[in-house]
């Protein structure tokens, strides 16, 4: 009797302070499971994920089988659940092959660079100096670099293909979080923490890791979740410029880039909707639960934030 | 008694667009075992920079002079590599700062924050150091420490985090404290608690304090010795109850007399004195007399040339920079 009133007095104390108990990892995981729409995120993408690398294997039909008696045929009409396009491709299919490719080069580029971008621009910021100039004029160089001039010449260099749209894709996109990274790292380079934690005696590469980096890493995960719908979006004119997914491999983005020809219908008079608006769809609601994800992962990686429920 | 800290000579220039400027120049002073020392002065007189300057924690772009000697516990830190100074900063010397608020790393637990700063100097077990956290924080009277250990750093008050800072600061038992304005960000009854919180803590660990203020309240609850700066320079410094009852610079008389005393101004109907002006910036101190403009009782020689830091006559310590001396007791 005694030990439950004690532990319903621990349960109400806390509720009424309103602080959370458990380890770190603990609270971050409680604080995320909160998060609705990123647990929403959480489970689309994963669900994405099985439908695009495992989906494959339970199906008979190839990327770029063609069904000549089935020419743009609509959603839903026999053996093609979401159609077919010009030349007789299976519409469904070709979206969970497509996906493998699009989320591949998307988390892949984007991670990579943001990686990137979170090295140097620390070091930027920390060092200061001769070398805060030296890493931001580089900077400056790669964001004047008019990009798709030298994409066309790097297609010619390295021929298409998955590893060259990621490699571009990922020496193109860090800049930004560079410069997003220096900023931070620069103030909190002056924040009184790090004062303190030097004149408790921590060198320079422990101030970096554990008082510096931990405060930067929740802008870190927003701005990754933006370079991934950017890299899936870029994917698909990277594409068009003859960089990157070549028909008839399908990705997201060359899948739209096709259906662009027939937006205002075929020449028989048709309409194939559904030739933009399946990867179009499947583009958004990747993107749209990517950016879910990443807010909750933000809130719950920040001590401070305590959800509003 | 011995000196722990003795600092010779100390000349901080920094290069910036208008040149080099010099906020502190010629300080000399030291610090005795279990002794006091609060230096007091305005905001811009380069009382922080110079205790920055005793653990070597200037910003890069700082000069040191030439004849500076900075000397604790015998050993000139001056000649230390980078390695050797990290070994003495927060063992032996170690700092609490103005700001409560910000001075803890907001994403980490209290408990994560006392262990980095035993385990910095220290080989431990977790085990102990959770221990001789806990111990910590009742020393440094915080209640409920084992629950505190977990708690982030915006789930404290201002007063917990200060203390907090203090027990972070006290973890590895330095011989000398640099209390950089401790209790400028705190609420007057915090400040008191504060306060009388070091004091005991100085006399059971048998460390000296460096006491940064602007506040002579402060000076008077906690410090043994006095130094006055002004605009980079020492002006005057005495033993407490000495500076208080015989002010000799007049900027020290001037800062005594803006203290609001309720009583007095009631009944005379008079406005609380100030010291007119502001100090000069570092970059346009003025020639001769660097307190001249502002003082009341200036006269020619103040312009012409500053005055050096002599004792007063009879006296063998306590020290004014002041011309004013020189007519009468001074020989």
């Amino acid at each position: 009797m005694a030990f439950s009133l004690k532990k319903k007095y621990d349960d109400l104390e806390q509720e009424i302070s309103g602080l959370p108990v458990g380890s770190y990892n603990q609270l971050v995981f409680k604080k995320f499971l909160k998060h609705k729409l990123a647990c929403l995120g959480a489970v689309v993408l994963i669900t994405l994920i099985i439908f695009t690398f495992v989906g494959p294997l339970f199906v008979d039909t190839a990327y770029d089988d063609m069904d000549f008696s089935a020419i743009f045929a609509p959603p839903l009409s026999e053996n093609h659940f979401l159609g077919t396009d010009e030349i007789g491709h299976d519409v469904f299919v070709r979206i969970m092959y497509g996906g493998r490719i699009s989320l591949l080069v998307g988390i892949i580029s984007s991670v990579v660079s943001t990686l990137i971008g979170l090295i140097i621009g620390l070091l930027s910021g920390f060092l200061g100096g001769i070398w805060d100039k030296l890493l931001m004029r580089f900077v400056d160089i790669m964001l004047s670099i008019p990009l798709f001039p030298v994409l066309l010449i790097l297609s010619l260099v390295f021929g298409s293909g998955v590893f060259s749209i990621i490699m571009v894709l990922t020496v193109f996109g860090w800049m930004r979080v560079t410069r997003l990274v220096r900023g931070m790292t620069l103030s909190l380079r002056e924040s009184e923490y790090v004062m303190a934690s030097k004149t408790m005696g921590q060198n320079q590469l422990m101030i970096i890791l554990k008082h510096i980096l931990p405060n930067v890493i929740p802008i870190v995960i927003v701005t990754t979740t933006l370079n991934l719908s950017f890299a899936i979006l870029s994917e698909s004119s990277l594409s068009y410029l003859g960089l990157g997914i070549q028909p008839p491999m399908p990705s997201w983005g060359n899948m739209l880039q096709g259906s662009m020809s027939y937006i205002l219908g075929t020449s028989t008079g048709q309409n194939p909707w559904w030739l933009t608006f399946f990867p179009g769809f499947f583009i958004f609601i990747t993107v749209l639960n990517v950016n879910f994800l990443g807010d909750g992962l933000r809130d719950a990686l920040d001590p401070k934030f305590v959800s509003e429920s | 008694m011995e000196n722990i800290l003795t600092v010779k000579d100390l000349s901080i220039s920094f290069k910036t667009e208008f040149g080099l400027v010099n906020p502190v120049q010629g300080v000399s002073f030291d610090v005795k075992q279990n002794e006091t020392l609060g230096i007091v002065g305005e905001s811009g007189c380069g009382k922080s920079i110079t205790a920055y300057s005793v653990i070597r924690l200037l910003p890069n772009n700082a000069i040191l002079g030439k004849n500076t000697q900075i000397c604790f516990e015998g050993e000139n830190l001056l000649n230390r590599s980078k390695q050797d100074l990290a070994k003495i900063r927060g063992n032996r010397i170690s700092m609490i700062f103005q700001e409560p608020m910000t001075s803890l790393n907001p994403i980490y637990t209290v408990g994560w924050q006392l262990a980095e700063a035993f385990t910095l100097h220290r080989e431990m077990s977790e085990e102990e150091v959770k221990r001789e956290s806990i111990e910590l924080l009742v020393k440094v009277r915080i209640p409920e420490p084992e629950k505190r250990l977990k708690e982030y750093p915006h789930q404290l008050s201002g007063g917990m985090r200060q203390r907090v800072m203090i027990a972070m600061a006290l973890a590895c038992s330095p011989k000398l404290l640099i209390a950089d304005e401790p209790t400028t960000a705190l609420d007057v009854t915090t400040q008191a608690q504060i306060l009388e919180l070091i004091n005991g803590l100085k006399r059971d660990m048998d460390a000296s304090i460096i006491m940064i203020t602007h506040d002579l309240g402060v000076i008077a609850e906690m410090c043994d010795r006095v130094l006055v700066m002004y605009a980079g320079n020492i002006v005057e410094s005495a033993q407490v109850f000495e500076l208080f009852d015989h002010p000799r610079h007049p900027y020290t008389r001037g800062l005594l007399s803006s203290i609001p005393n309720v009583e007095i101004d009631k009944s005379s109907q008079k406005r609380l004195s100030t010291i007119k002006g502001f100090v000069p910036h570092p970059a346009n101190f003025p020639k001769g007399c660097r307190f001249h403009p502002r003082c009341p009782h200036a006269f020619e020689r103040c312009i012409q040339e500053n005055p050096l830091l002599l004792p007063i006559k009879g006296q063998s310590d306590h020290f004014s920079r002041c011309w004013l001396e020189e007519g009468t007791d001074r020989t």
